[in-house]
């Protein structure tokens, strides 16, 4: 009888197993989506069109099996609940995996000629493991909140209110946690989230054993208290980690290294033209570079916030390293660790350093074609006197000499040694 | 029309919309600037600006969509008021409650589409496009809404568009701060925007095809539009679809590339696309001496870095081609050479990550001496970023880290024979002569 019900699931749901394939080779087909190459661990948009297509499907598990004619009828059969569920969840699990194995295989084959040193087996692998990862929680996820409503629609509903409760949760365990004085986890947030899934899939387990033809308000409260058994596990296990984590602290190691003291993936480094010193933002840190030891030169300040999304570290040739951060201009120089700070404007943009590196211009305005030009010596360290109206960014003729476009928009050069006097005249073409 | 039985029902659409109408024209003049006005000093600003910009662009579309499943439920359900109370025939009804509003649904989304751009573009053709994007959005929603509904009877056909109503939007608000940025963004937007016709195309195909196949044994008809809904995706990401795209509409070109020193910079100065041709015309500007040269490209041009004090390295693509192309371009003469030519996916954009600083897909670094580019650019398979290796001497190419995630521009410090790519995530250190690369994992010991 099992071979039966196992037939009735692919009778049901073959054109959805189908989709759920197709969404997992088609991006690999089209060459646009997901690779089984290189590095990637990160979340892919196109993971969404397999995943979308698992949740529907996990959504349809009790469409018809749920109501009352359909249960009655099911039951009516000599077969067991565990062989519907195993049914259900066995079938999803099965076609989930063959996705993914096909999609490996179709990268394996389709994939460009450039691709091919970089395909093995451990990229094959880990890229299919994540897939699979992902489009089965989504699978469960469905299927999670398929049992307490009968129909598709009612079930569809279902996911998007656990899924708005999922949102809310991770608001109100932020909140919580700060409440109470608990680190901030995003593992945690995750956790939290996922009790309306996890409980909800036990709870359609649960269902299809007790009430496949029960009405909604005794399968809301199996559900109620499936979800709520969730998070009070989650409560105590956390509870329990907690307290053992503040009983057992772990070896305090700078953030942003991994433990083997490397630097971790996300840690940012800038490194000096000459390849000896560099800035990193674990510490943060001014380091001298010695083969592949990062040596600590001087350990800067933790507002000192090395990130290049914010603050790009650009060289000098002579082996300087500035960044504009918080209305300054920060100059350090890791051979002596020296670190001055010299005031800028906070509007300053557009700051281009002088061929030979001594001198560095910046812009600062209210519009694109009304800046005031601004130079700083960073050998000394010191914003120069004097500055020049410009209507366009500045550009560097030679050492000490800026090009620019006056404000009558004609072509101008002043020279940094005659910066009070007046602009020296327009170049000859 | 005003004598006829569609007149008057359009009429009676009018009386029933206007209001629905008023909202749809009211909301996004307000909506998009008053977004605009909210500062994005933090997360909580940039939030509370999301929540006002996303709603305003979704209204639009999936209203539209909503209102035409509405529509085509009183004009072809089982209890409707308007076919036993009107003496009206069907290309009547057709003319009143579909392609009129049709019209309406597209000067809708023309309207969104405007009120949604920021205030000073740079590109007239790309703006051109983009509102015309919206409009097909907005119109798709309500063809979308009204077939689906039309033939199965059914309120699938509010949910439908109110899917690809809620993909589109911010497909296109992307679209719109990369054209806002003056980036080239013709070879990667196609592929997005075709995914959101493929979720408008592909269900009102299968539906169509379900309708028509009512006599069919119900196994048949599943099938049949399944393959019907397949089919129409894969000609919505088809290649001849793009390149029909791309050749409407010319890129919308880059922003001046400027040397680190300001001294050099490559612009472009025009534009051209028909059926015969298409090109970019260049200019490369020496600041210092005021000299200009000026050459004509292939329509999609990137410059990537200069190569020394007089040479430019700039790719170029011709549209639909599936390959770019790595030139040289010198000053001094005017001439360009072609260095390589390297394999390119116009389609693999979408699941890129993302990059403050990614100028049109593109980051490069050209070593002092000019032998050596490292070029960071989308994945021909993939979701991350390629790292190409280019030997400018001997004109080859080579991927030497496929695949990586990263969001922020890097700096490659030129060693001897190495160069490291470093200041974002993951540190790479390539090997030039053996072009090989790997991650840079340093060990850090503290001051001593």
């Amino acid at each position: 009888m099992i071979q039966r019900v196992f037939w009735k699931e692919w009778r049901e749901r073959r054109i959805l197993w189908l989709a759920v394939i197709a969404a997992a080779v088609a991006p690999v087909i089209f060459g646009s989506g997901m690779a089984f190459s290189g590095d990637i661990q990160a979340f892919s948009p196109w993971f969404m069109l397999p995943a979308a297509v698992a949740v529907i499907s996990g959504i349809a598990m009790f469409a018809k099996d749920g109501d009352q004619d359909g249960g009655d009828f099911l039951f009516s059969r000599p077969v067991r609940w565990q062989a519907i569920v195993a049914a259900k969840l066995l079938t999803g699990i099965a076609v989930v995996i063959v996705a993914c194995a096909l999609a490996a295989l179709a990268y394996r084959v389709l994939a460009p000629s450039q691709y091919q040193p970089f395909i093995d087996q451990e990229h094959l692998s880990s890229g299919a493991g994540f897939l699979w990862w992902v489009t089965l929680i989504a699978f469960g996820a469905g299927f999670g909140s398929s049992a307490l409503a009968p129909g598709k629609h009612a079930s569809g509903m279902v996911f998007v209110a656990f899924w708005a409760l999922t949102v809310f949760t991770v608001f109100l365990n932020t909140a919580f946690r700060e409440e109470i004085g608990w680190p901030r986890q995003d593992s945690a947030d995750s956790i939290s989230a996922a009790c309306w899934f996890v409980g909800g899939a036990v709870a359609a387990v649960f269902v299809t054993r007790f009430g496949l033809t029960a009405g909604f308000g005794y399968r809301l409260k199996v559900y109620a208290l499936c979800i709520g058994s969730a998070f009070l596990a989650l409560a105590a296990i956390e509870g329990a980690y907690h307290t053992m984590a503040a009983n057992n602290p772990p070896p305090r190691r700078l953030a942003g290294l991994d433990p083997d003291g490397t630097l971790s993936r996300d840690t940012f480094l800038s490194v000096s033209p000459d390849g000896r010193y560099g800035v990193m933002s674990a510490g943060p840190s001014l380091v001298r570079i010695e083969g592949d030891r990062l040596i600590a030169v001087k350990r800067l300040a933790k507002s000192m916030d090395i990130h290049p999304l914010r603050f790009g570290v650009t060289w000098t040739a002579d082996g300087r390293a500035y960044w504009p951060q918080n209305q300054s201009l920060i100059i350090a120089n890791p051979r002596s660790g020296n670190l001055v700070r010299v005031g800028m404007p906070a509007e300053a943009s557009w700051l281009v350093p002088s061929p030979d590196g001594r001198y560095l211009v910046y812009a600062a305005g209210a519009s694109s074609d009304d800046q005031r030009l601004y130079f700083v010596d960073l050998q000394t360290a010191r914003q120069l006197k004097g500055m020049v109206q410009s209507k366009s960014s500045a550009w560097w003729v030679d050492r000490d000499t800026v090009g620019y476009t006056d404000s009558a928009g004609k072509q101008a050069r002043v020279r940094l040694s005659e910066l009070n006097a007046l602009p020296a005249a327009a170049p000859s073409r | 029309m005003a004598a006829s039985g569609s007149g008057r029902l359009a009429w009676k659409l009018w009386r029933e919309t206007r209001w629905w109408l008023a909202l749809l024209v009211v909301v996004p003049a307000v909506g998009f600037p008053l977004a605009a006005s909210i500062p994005e000093t933090s997360s909580g600003w940039q939030i509370l600006r999301l929540l006002v910009v996303y709603p305003t662009a979704y209204l639009v579309p999936a209203l539209a969509g909503i209102l035409a499943a509405r529509l085509a439920q009183e004009d072809w359900g089982a209890g409707a008021y308007t076919p036993s109370h009107l003496p009206l025939a069907a290309p009547d009804v057709l003319k009143a409650s579909f392609l009129l509003p049709l019209v309406v649904a597209a000067l809708l989304g023309l309207w969104t589409g405007w009120c949604s751009l920021p205030g000073a573009m740079h590109h007239y053709a790309g703006v051109f496009a983009y509102c015309c994007q919206w409009s097909a959005l907005t119109t798709g929603c309500f063809a979308m809404g009204y077939v689906v509904s039309a033939a199965s009877t059914k309120h699938a056909g509010a949910i439908y568009p109110a899917m690809a109503g809620n993909i589109g939007p911010a497909v296109l608000l992307a679209f719109r701060d990369r054209l806002n940025h003056g980036l080239d963004m013709l070879p990667s937007d196609p592929g997005e925007w075709l995914l959101v016709a493929a979720f408008v195309v592909a269900p009102i195909v299968a539906t169509f095809v379900w309708a028509a196949s009512r006599r069919k044994q119900r196994f048949w008809r599943q099938w049949a539009a399944f393959v019907a809904g397949v089919l129409a995706l894969f000609v919505c990401a088809s290649p001849a679809v793009w390149v029909a795209w791309a050749g409407g509409f010319p890129g919308a070109g880059f922003p001046p590339f400027l040397s680190e020193d300001g001294s050099l910079i490559v612009s472009m100065t025009g534009q051209f696309s028909g059926r015969a041709a298409s090109g970019t015309y260049c200019q490369f500007t020496d600041r210092r001496t005021g000299v200009s040269a000026k050459a004509l490209f292939p329509l999609f041009v990137q410059p990537l870095g200069f190569a020394g004090r007089d040479s430019a390295v700039i790719a170029v693509r011709n549209p639909g081609e599936g390959r770019m192309s790595i030139r040289a371009w010198a000053h001094a003469d005017n001439t360009v050479r072609e260095v390589v030519s390297i394999p390119y996916n116009a389609r693999a954009r979408f699941a890129l990550g993302t990059d403050n600083t990614y100028t049109g897909g593109f980051v490069a670094w050209v070593n002092p001496a000019g032998r050596w580019l490292l070029l960071r650019t989308r994945p021909s398979n993939g979701s991350g970023v390629d790292l190409w290796l280019i030997d400018m001497k001997r004109g080859k190419a080579k991927i030497v880290y496929p695949n990586f995630q990263t969001f922020a521009a890097s700096r490659a410090t030129w060693l001897r024979n190495r160069a490291i790519l470093s200041g974002a995530p993951p540190q790479i250190l390539v090997d030039l002569p053996g072009g090989k690369a790997a991650r840079y994992r340093p060990k850090w010991e503290d001051i001593r």
